[in-house]
């Protein structure tokens, strides 16, 4: 038993660790993702404005050129100048003229102290509200990372422009990363979850129950995902849902087209690893079964479990874009990168590629994250699967 | 026996022989000076489901099926005072000879022209509108156009005079009953080819027919077209249905020109529309904001397609407004929503203009009037536009109790509690009201008014809208407890300006207030006016009710008006239309009065 | 043999009655019905009781449900559309062609690609082309489908105003005067219009079937017998083609059967974009106007497909695989 215990302890760790550094592209990966998910919890703190912040008059303004050089080319502290809209009515041109009579330099650390401006920092807000209010925390935070000095307010830097509603889409792509990036690892996490449990039950007791958990998740399997998808989130649809409900909708939705998979693999290793010597040995010394269950099959899945997780996330990353595609994923005002790009094409997507090109910026977020968690997932499955191991 | 057969097919033949065509000529303004033959391409936004006249039920499949469905009796002149009526009273006559009214919009004798034909050359005579009545009014067959048989629960009732006359009988006026309650305009049927399945096997047989599988060349046409192909999904190709020339002529007596052939592709996405238009892969195209209508002034001006666009021209026929929930059942709500100086508050607290500039990319025109300006007459022309000014509806506020500021910056008052904070719905899918939404939420918020936009399915949306005060209890409130909606309606039916069903208090589309017997005298005044306008014969007088209606509301705003789109055209197909006659309403086919208009305007 | 296969699919009738009812349970779980959209009609306000009564809907759904079962095992009959009052089959057989003509080919073509690259990264396991290939595959994967269909279609545009001929369609499936066109014109035509369409719906597929191939190809090289073969001192060669190869061909007969669905939901934004004839865009207006019958017929082809796929894959497998053994 020592023995066992002993190789276990190294190989789940070091083990995997030691063979994740080999894979060179998967820590890359992990670096890029870590710095996105830090982006989305302090969103507040680096987008430079809130992020109901609309602007009517400067609907799908350009970036802001941020300027380093004064008139006579020399360095000097970052600066922008002020833009206005016109419509040529004989072109239908939107035509930028820069202001170049002022120049606002940009400032780090910029306080703003309006009722809206202010928010709730992070890890404060994850803190549902009714229980912060019954706990008397109320802390406001008014720092944002830069902005412009500009006492009147009125002057906006918009490093990746702005969308249909002139609002700011670098700040945009911040807020709608907290939906965009943790919709799938809840989603992934709850399929998971239901995955072990159904299966565990299927794998373990066997008979009837495991019969009618395996006709079950074979006639879900049945059904193309798609369109399981789509029918399961139109349900909700009518229901005149609030935003943070749809976002529960949503993963609910995503995660009972997911555990079918992992059910089906969880009661596969169970049934292999019920024969094997040491659950014999433990239900010979007396263990229960719950018992058996948790101390020594659940964790023989786990990395079975990590790499299903890596495989999962990207999906309903891409998932929940296509959903708002089809008009059924999240709804404004909240934000997600998948609402944000269908969004972005509604609007005349096919000359407003070129030139509007900003809007489409969540389109290259998508790109990025399913594309470094795809590659994470493939460094920990490397890791944690003995047999692809070099 | 055999003799008597004989006898009575030489008896038809010589008849089909003599009947003389009693051809329509199109007015002088009609001038279809159009280009002859060649290939007209269209992109259409939509499914066709069935190719069966009875059953269509989306606008542009009827538009596409009205090319081969029979014609009706009268057409709306939308080239002169776009009525079914001219100036005078009398009706713009199509397939009708004559119309004779017993009763005003309740009973009339119409007599049809005589030797028009169906596509196989069977003639048109009663027995197709029998067969149309018939049909069309079995509620088993589920026509979309079942209505026109029905006046509440009794039916219309038609009487076969002759060959070529009958007579319909309404069981109380209706308005413009000759166009809505006659079912031949609903789309005549051929006779020969649907009363034999519908005596054999009833509504389902009739179900049956033409649905998408049919073979195209077993269908009969009795409009300027025929059904050549259909791909499912992807593509009708309609050519000229020789026939029709012969009985519809233009000012000069030749047959009506047009396209031998006309293709319509099916799409499903705004981006293919576009990409086909300014591909020169559609010969018109509707830009709707700037971002279209832009792409297509390049590709003009580049001379990559070759026709002429015809930018922002007007306001559409549209208008989008706001209405508040009088039977809240929250009271707090309620007493605000009733109260005009709040209403009149949240007008002053919208931007019209920001709205058009996010809304509609600066292309758009604000609104002064629940009806569109596009709708002359009806555009009372005495209203001045609404001002932006926030601080003055602060001050409103301020005078109806709302003076104090809550820990969120909402304003509230102090004595009872309320709060000015209100959900503001509107339809799915509906971007330009999402942002108008949005839009006014923003503007509103820093001056303590909290307006929460809410995206709500289609389904609620209509629903907190319809219902009529019978169905209707206090105590339970509405069908849906909204608090505020934008919606809107195209407007433009100078038959009917005066909005009848929805400004007459508890009426079916009175989204306000659905009570007959809790009413503000404005509201009984409106009414008023509203059954005035409609009994008033003389267009003149019933635009000065209009007007004086008009100001009316703008004083107690019922309805909140919001900004209009913009209305633009693009065509490579010459000269369509006068252009001095090129509004939102006007744009027509010149292929037929009245019939393809829905096509060709609904975005 | 024979008798495996009759077991095999007496098991798929329990399956598709659970997945069907499952669909009809979720599809009636939403509120309002297809009546409800009546509830707007102005002139007739008792159209929407009216309907609901003439269509059944005023009765419980588990009855409709059984109701449905029974013409669909017996007549095959899905009902008819309540939008259209057609008949169900006759409006989405035609559809259901289309997507197929897209899918086939576009599964063809994600195959093709996918099993070198698998094949190759399996056997140069972590060599520089190994990760090139990767992420290459990965990057298709990572673009949103309807995306990538509109960054085609941009293109598409783009290069009809710099050049004023088409290098690719705009849209749809056939041309205009398809009708007219001599049938190797025909075929030449639907061609061009699929290969906009069939490159976004198998780029997209290629990461997940390559990284199959990958995955199965490292199961097979560590298998015993490989290694035997090693040690017998067989060249690398051999073994990689003669024992690892055939060995591969026999994970794509698996895993064919049930990639075809994914394909068909990887589909579905495209068909909306590039304009393809599909049947996603009937299945998403028939989800919004609550029509169960064209609906739950979408989802039932789309599940009988799947589970005789499946069923061929693992016949397939069985004729082939001399290990499996029935």
């Amino acid at each position: 038993m020592d023995d066992v215990r002993a190789v276990k302890g190294a190989s789940l760790t070091s083990i995997a660790w030691q063979q994740f550094k080999k894979h060179p592209l998967a820590r890359i990966a992990l670096v890029v993702l870590g710095i996105m998910y830090l982006l989305a919890a302090f969103a507040d703190f680096v987008a430079p404005y809130p992020e109901h912040d609309i602007n009517a008059n400067a609907t799908f303004e350009p970036p802001t050129v941020v300027h380093i050089r004064d008139a006579e080319g020399r360095l000097t502290w970052p600066y922008i100048y002020t833009m206005k809209k016109t419509i040529d009515m004989q072109t239908f041109e939107s035509v930028w003229t820069v202001d170049t009579s002022r120049a606002y330099p940009l400032r780090l650390f910029v306080r703003r102290t309006g009722i809206r401006d202010r928010y709730v920092p992070f890890p404060v807000n994850l803190i549902p509200v009714p229980m912060r209010r019954a706990l008397g925390i109320r802390p406001w935070a008014t720092l944002h990372l830069f902005g412009v000095d500009d006492p009147s307010g009125q002057v906006k830097v918009h490093l990746l422009g702005t969308d249909d509603l002139g609002s700011d889409v670098f700040g945009k792509l911040l807020f709608g990363a907290r939906i965009s990036l943790t919709i799938g690892i809840l989603a992934s996490l709850v399929a998971i979850v239901i995955g072990m449990i159904m299966g565990g039950l299927a794998g373990f007791y066997g008979g009837w129950i495991d019969e009618v958990i395996l006709r079950f998740v074979e006639a879900l399997s049945a059904i193309p995902d798609l369109f399981l998808l789509l029918t399961l989130s139109a349900v909700f649809y009518p229901l005149h849902l609030p935003s943070t409900t749809q976002f529960t909708v949503i993963i609910v939705a995503l995660s009972v087209i997911g555990w079918g998979g992992t059910a089906r693999a969880v009661r596969g290793q169970l049934l292999s690893l019920r024969e094997r010597d040491f659950t014999v040995a433990a239900k010979a010394l007396g263990a229960s079964n719950s018992r058996i269950i948790a101390r020594h099959l659940l964790p023989q899945t786990l990395s079975f479990i990590i790499i299903s997780l890596s495989i999962q996330i990207p999906g309903y990353t891409l998932a929940e874009s296509v959903l708002s595609f089809f008009g059924l994923g999240i709804q404004p005002p909240s934000t997600s990168w998948g609402l944000m790009l269908s969004t972005a094409q509604s609007f005349a997507g096919v000359t407003g590629l070129g030139a509007r090109w900003w809007i489409f910026t969540p389109g290259v977020a998508i790109f990025i994250a399913v594309l470094t968690w795809n590659l994470l997932g493939d460094g920990l499955r490397d890791a944690f699967d003995p047999k692809s191991r070099r | 026996m055999k003799r008597t057969l004989m006898a009575v097919v030489a008896a038809a033949l010589l008849a089909a022989a003599f009947a003389q065509v009693e051809p329509f000529t199109y007015p002088s303004n009609y001038a279809p000076t159009l280009k002859q033959g060649g290939t007209v391409n269209e992109t259409l936004f939509g499914d066709i489901t069935t190719l069966n006249p009875v059953l269509t039920s989306s606008a542009s499949e009827s538009a596409l099926i009205g090319l081969y469905a029979g014609p009706g009796t009268v057409y709306r002149d939308w080239l002169g005072n776009r009525s079914f009526q001219k100036p005078d009273g009398s009706y713009n006559l199509y397939w009708a000879k004559d119309i004779k009214v017993l009763k005003k919009d309740q009973q009339f004798i119409v007599t049809l022209r005589q030797g028009w034909k169906w596509s196989d050359g069977v003639e048109m005579t009663t027995d197709d509108v029998q067969a149309t009545w018939d049909i069309v009014g079995d509620p088993n067959v589920e026509s979309n156009n079942y209505s026109c048989s029905v006046v509440g629960d009794k039916k219309v009732q038609l009487k076969i005079l002759g060959k070529y006359q009958y007579e319909v009988t309404l069981p109380e006026p209706q308005v413009n009953a000759i166009a809505n309650n006659d079912c031949t305009n609903a789309g005549l049927i051929p006779a020969h080819i649907f009363m034999p399945v519908y005596k054999a096997k009833g509504a389902a047989g009739v179900k049956a027919m033409w649905g998408v599988d049919t073979d195209p060349s077993t269908i009969v046409s009795g409009g300027p077209y025929l059904l050549k192909e259909f791909r499912a999904g992807e593509r009708l190709v309609f050519v000229k249905n020789p026939q029709y020339a012969k009985q519809v002529m233009a000012a000069d007596g030749t047959g009506v020109p047009g396209p031998d052939t006309w293709n319509v592709t099916l799409v499903k996405d705004a981006n293919q529309v576009l990409s086909r238009a300014i591909t020169g892969q559609s010969d018109f195209y509707w830009p709707v904001n700037l971002d279209q209508v832009k792409a297509v002034k390049d590709a003009v001006d580049k001379g990559t397609i070759k026709g002429t666009l015809y930018a922002n021209i007007g306001p559409s026929t549209a208008v989008d407004f706001i209405t508040y929930n009088f039977n809240q059942t929250d009271k707090c709500k309620a007493d605000m929503f009733r109260n005009v100086y709040f209403r009149r508050a949240i007008s002053d607290m919208i931007d019209r203009n920001a709205l058009v500039n996010a809304a509609l990319g600066g292309l758009g025109f604000p609104a002064k009037d629940w009806n569109s300006a596009a709708s002359k007459p009806f555009d009372a022309p005495n209203l001045k536009p609404f001002a932006f000014d926030p601080e003055q509806g602060v001050q409103l506020l301020k005078n109806i109790g709302f003076t104090q500021k809550d820990a969120d910056g909402v304003l509230t008052n102090p004595t009872t509690g309320c709060k000015v904070e209100f959900d503001l719905q509107y339809n799915s899918g509906n971007t330009r009201r999402g942002q108008e939404a949005q839009v006014i939420a923003q503007t509103a918020a820093p001056y303590g008014v909290k307006i929460n936009p809410r995206e709500v399915s289609t389904q609620i949306w209509a629903n907190s809208i319809v219902g009529t005060s019978d169905n209707y209890d206090p105590a339970k409130g509405r069908t849906v407890n909204y608090d505020a909606e934008i919606w809107g309606l195209a407007g433009g039916d100078v038959d009917n300006p005066s909005f009848r069903n929805g400004l007459m208090p508890g009426t079916n589309l009175n989204s306000w207030n659905k009570s007959k017997t809790d009413l503000q005298s404005w509201e009984i005044l409106m009414g008023q006016y509203t059954v005035e306008m409609n009994s008033a014969l003389d267009l003149q007088k019933r635009v000065q009710i209009y007007d004086e209606r008009a100001a009316l509301m703008r004083e107690w705003l019922p309805i909140t008006p919001l900004i209009s789109t913009s209305f633009s055209f693009y065509t490579d197909l010459g000269n369509t239309w006068p252009k001095s006659a090129l509004d939102a309403n006007s744009i027509q086919s010149p292929y037929r009065p009245g019939g393809f208009r829905e096509t060709l305007t609904a975005p | 043999m024979l008798r495996y296969i009759v077991r095999r699919f007496f098991n798929l009738i329990p399956t598709f009655v659970i997945a069907t009812f499952l669909a009809w349970a979720i599809i009636q779980a939403a509120p309002g019905d297809f009546a409800s959209q009546f509830a707007f009609d102005q002139v007739d306000p008792n159209k929407a009781e009216r309907i609901r009564a003439l269509l059944g809907l005023n009765q419980p759904w588990y009855l409709r449900y059984l109701y449905w079962l029974r013409n669909v095992v017996l007549h095959f009959d899905f009902g008819t559309s309540m939008t259209s009052k057609a008949s169900v089959t006759a409006l989405i057989l035609p559809l259901m062609r289309n997507s197929m003509i897209l899918l086939l080919p576009a599964t063809a073509l994600a195959f093709a690609i996918a099993i070198p690259i698998g094949v190759y990264s399996a056997l140069h396991k972590y060599s520089f082309l190994d990760r090139v290939l990767t992420v290459f595959s990965l990057m298709g994967l990572a673009v949103p489908n309807f995306f990538l269909a509109l960054i085609l279609l941009a293109f598409t545009v783009g290069w009809f105003h710099h050049f004023h001929w088409f290098l690719l369609p705009t849209g749809g499936m056939t041309s205009t005067a398809f009708s007219s066109f001599t049938p190797i014109h025909k075929i030449l035509d639907v061609s061009w219009h699929l290969i906009g369409p069939m490159l976004v719906v198998s780029l997209s597929s290629l990461a997940f079937l390559s990284r199959i191939m990958r995955g199965e190809m490292l199961e097979v090289l560590s298998l015993d017998y490989i290694r035997t073969a090693r040690s017998k001192g067989l060249s690398d060669r051999t073994v990689n083609v003669k024992h690892a190869l055939r060995n591969a061909i026999l994970v794509i007969v698996a895993i064919i059967g049930g990639t075809l669905p994914g394909l068909v939901s990887g589909a579905g934004s495209v068909e909306f974009v590039t304009g393809w004839p599909g049947i996603t865009p009937l299945f998403i207006s028939s989800i919004f106007a609550q029509d169960v019958y064209v609906v739950m017929a979408l989802l039932t082809i789309l599940t009988l497909l799947l589970m005789v796929g499946n069923l061929i894959s693992d016949l397939a497998l069985a004729l082939v695989d001399p290990r499996i053994r029935y």
